[in-house]
């Protein structure tokens, strides 16, 4: 929920209660008030000369002021004070003519013809001589009874709130020791409308007032929240801006020295892995040479063995795979470590893939021959170029053939077949090796995987290897398909579009 | 063709292994440790240079510009960094190849030869080989000087094979390149080609081998 929607519920749900309540006061008092001023307008009456007419003539007494009368009720109160005296009571027989009409005295009731006040009188026992008179309200009676000088209850007339007051008389005995004055409406028409529209009114200020004061605020935090998204984009290296003095200006601060604190980390954690790489480097260095003199030894030592019988031979081809084996592990750790050094992006360049095949292959030539194996390969007459990092692509090649050197036995085969077609190159590396158990084919791309642990003595090796040539061709967008043609053998087909 | 093999490498060790293997080889090597020494050689002295590119007194791609402006001279880089912006640096200022270390003393001497191996060129219109000559404008063969009669596919797959002896050719590639698509377009029918043309060629019909996994290719005839 965004920040200004929140703010104006907020008021709402504060504001509905408040004002609810002060519309309820507001409706007690009006009754109260109306109730206070019937009992009083009652008693005036009463005193002013309705007690003689009522105790006169109990059976007719209902006094009657604005509105219609009931249909056989007697005319109308007179109208607006000082018009020519008219009968006041009700009463068909008009029993009222007597005396002159009382004149209304106490609080000032505007007479409106839309408002009925009814007086009707009631014995000490409430029961009335007018049969017409409406049953005492009981609530009334009993608070009455119970010594109140007078109580109300509502009367409900039709679309109108209107209010029955019961009122003692300070005579206690009589026809009319009790007066129900009846009146139609509480409150002066309109006024619930103007309080509706006064309350809506308020509310509309109130969220108004809301929605244009939330506006700075959301405007600074909108603010900070693109500040914060730059710097993470910047690898933290620009603050957020504070200005002013108040929780958004903590925010900012707050976002500014976490900043700082991932900054140091990320800057720590490159330092490292810079130094880690530059120190794998120079050591590979350092290794390559004495490792390219300790293999020139071994081949020199394998000449002069080449036609011994027996244990020498097999000890030197022995040395000969370890100084290979090292040699590939540590090209597969470098690569290794390029790939998992986090996303830096692929140098990409024109790959001579004959030239690449040729170098591959020559690469693994020499142990193949030492193990009897014949490793063949043939590039088009035509030029074949992909784009891509040609360490990377010739170590995921380089890795394919010398799986296949390893496991094929003495005298099979390893092909190598590079073809072009259609603006696609497919490189396809297959052997007569034992191949491949069906259900391990999907697992030999894992890192740390070996079709059987008993086949080497190089824990990790080939998972190395091959988890390292799908990494690099993953990385290049290229296919990389293993295949087992028949029921022994293996076939890893590259695939990948050439340069244009 | 001179046999001359400009070695510049700074390691003693390898430098000598180096030069050693190359005279095992055939070659006549010359061996230089330092880049500057580099810097003033004769490069129509040589055949092929082959250079460490991390050297005292010169850097290796220097020596590498040099050689460059004088000569065409191929030149063989030793690469100990396995680092793709120094190879990609080293192929675009000219040189031919590259051998990463550590290299296998048969790795390298292959990386020279191929180097050094021309394509079989066409002498007056004709390429000889192991007692083959193919008249390539008169689409006409001679075995040991006796005329043969080969039909287009037969001539044309014999030519592919004889323009690289040594190096084999797919299948696909054969049969995309030297089959007639309209007859018969399909790898299969590239066998039954190569027993009848290995037939026709009588004693010096083994010349054409097959390659298991590959395809064909012509082998230099035996004691040769």
């Amino acid at each position: 929920m965004k920040l200004r929607a929140r703010l104006a519920l907020v008021v709402l749900v504060t504001a509905l209660p408040v004002i609810g309540g002060i519309v309820f006061l507001q409706q007690r008092m009006q009754w109260s008030a109306a109730e206070q001023s019937l009992a009083d307008y009652a008693l005036d009456r009463m005193q002013g000369g309705g007690r003689e007419a009522c105790e006169i003539a109990p059976e007719a007494f209902p006094l009657w002021q604005g509105g219609r009368q009931p249909e056989r009720g007697p005319e109308r109160l007179p109208g607006p004070r000082g018009a020519p005296p008219r009968p006041r009571l009700g009463g068909p027989p008009d029993p009222l003519q007597r005396g002159p009409e009382v004149p209304p005295r106490g609080p000032a009731e505007p007479i409106n013809p839309d408002v009925r006040t009814e007086l009707w009188a009631y014995a000490p026992d409430f029961t009335s001589r007018n049969r017409e008179a409406p049953t005492f309200p009981g609530e009334v009676r009993e608070a009455l009874l119970a010594g109140e000088s007078h109580a109300s209850v509502e009367w409900f007339v039709p679309e109108r709130n209107g209010i029955a007051v019961g009122v003692r008389m300070p005579w206690d005995s009589g026809p009319c020791a009790f007066i129900l004055v009846r009146r139609s409406r509480v409150s002066p028409p309109g006024a619930q409308r103007d309080l509706l529209i006064g309350t809506a009114t308020l509310l509309a200020v109130l969220l108004g007032a809301v929605m244009v004061g939330a506006g700075p605020v959301v405007a600074r935090v909108r603010r900070l929240t693109a500040q914060v998204r730059a710097s993470a984009a910047a690898r933290y290296a620009t603050p957020a801006e504070v200005s002013g003095s108040d929780e958004i200006t903590d925010l900012a601060r707050a976002f500014n020295s976490a900043a700082d604190e991932v900054r140091g980390s990320i800057e720590t954690i490159e330092n490292r892995e810079r130094t880690l790489r530059q120190f794998l480097e120079n050591t590979t260095h350092d290794v390559m040479v004495p490792l390219t003199v300790l293999q020139g030894h071994l081949t020199a030592l394998r000449r002069r063995f080449e036609n011994a019988q027996g244990e020498e031979r097999g000890v030197v081809l022995e040395a000969l795979q370890e100084a290979h084996y090292m040699a590939s592990l540590i090209h597969n750790l470098s690569a290794a470590a390029r790939l998992e050094s986090g996303k830096v992006e692929l140098e990409r360049h024109r790959v001579d893939l004959a030239a690449l095949v040729e170098r591959a292959v020559a690469r693994h030539a020499p142990i193949a021959r030492a193990r009897g194996l014949a490793l063949e390969h043939a590039v088009p007459p035509e030029p074949v170029a992909t784009s891509g990092d040609v360490t990377l692509l010739e170590q995921a090649v380089s890795n394919l053939i010398h799986n296949a050197v390893r496991y094929v036995e003495p005298g099979g085969h390893v092909a190598v077949v590079l073809e072009a077609r259609e603006g696609r190159f497919a490189l396809r590396v297959l052997d007569d090796g034992p191949g491949i158990p069906a259900e391990l084919r999907s697992r030999v791309f894992e890192r740390a995987f070996r079709a059987d642990g008993a086949r080497s003595r190089h824990p990790d090796g080939l998972g190395l290897g091959l988890s390292i040539a799908r990494d690099v061709l993953e990385r290049h967008g290229f296919e990389l398909e293993l295949r087992q043609p028949s029921e022994r053998g293996t076939e890893f087909e590259i695939r990948g579009p050439l340069a244009s | 063709m001179s046999h001359r093999i400009l070695v510049v490498e700074d390691d003693p060790k390898l430098g000598l292994q180096i030069t050693q293997h190359l005279k095992e080889a055939g070659f006549e090597p010359h061996w230089l440790e330092r880049g500057d020494a580099a810097l003033a050689v004769e490069p129509r002295d040589y055949a092929l240079v082959i250079l460490d590119l991390m050297l005292p007194g010169a850097f290796g791609l220097d020596v590498l510009k040099h050689l460059r402006r004088h000569s065409d001279l191929p030149v063989l880089v030793l690469s100990a960094k396995n680092d793709t912006a120094v190879k990609v640096r080293a192929l675009e200022l000219g040189a031919d190849d590259y051998v990463t270390k550590p290299f296998w003393p048969e790795e390298l001497l292959a990386r020279v030869t191929a180097r050094l191996r021309r394509p079989a060129l066409a002498r007056n219109g004709t390429i000889s080989f192991g007692g083959l000559e193919l008249d390539v404008d008169g689409r006409t063969l001679k075995v040991d000087g006796a005329p043969i009669e080969l039909t287009r596919v037969e001539f044309e797959m014999l030519l592919a094979l004889a323009r690289r002896p040594g190096q084999a050719l797919s299948r696909a590639w054969l049969a995309e390149n030297v089959l007639d698509p309209e007859r018969d377009g399909t790898e299969r029918t590239l066998d039954v080609h190569v027993s009848r043309l290995r037939k026709k060629l009588g004693t010096r019909g083994a010349l054409v081998a097959t390659v298991w996994g590959v395809g064909y290719r012509l082998d230099a005839p035996e004691g040769t």
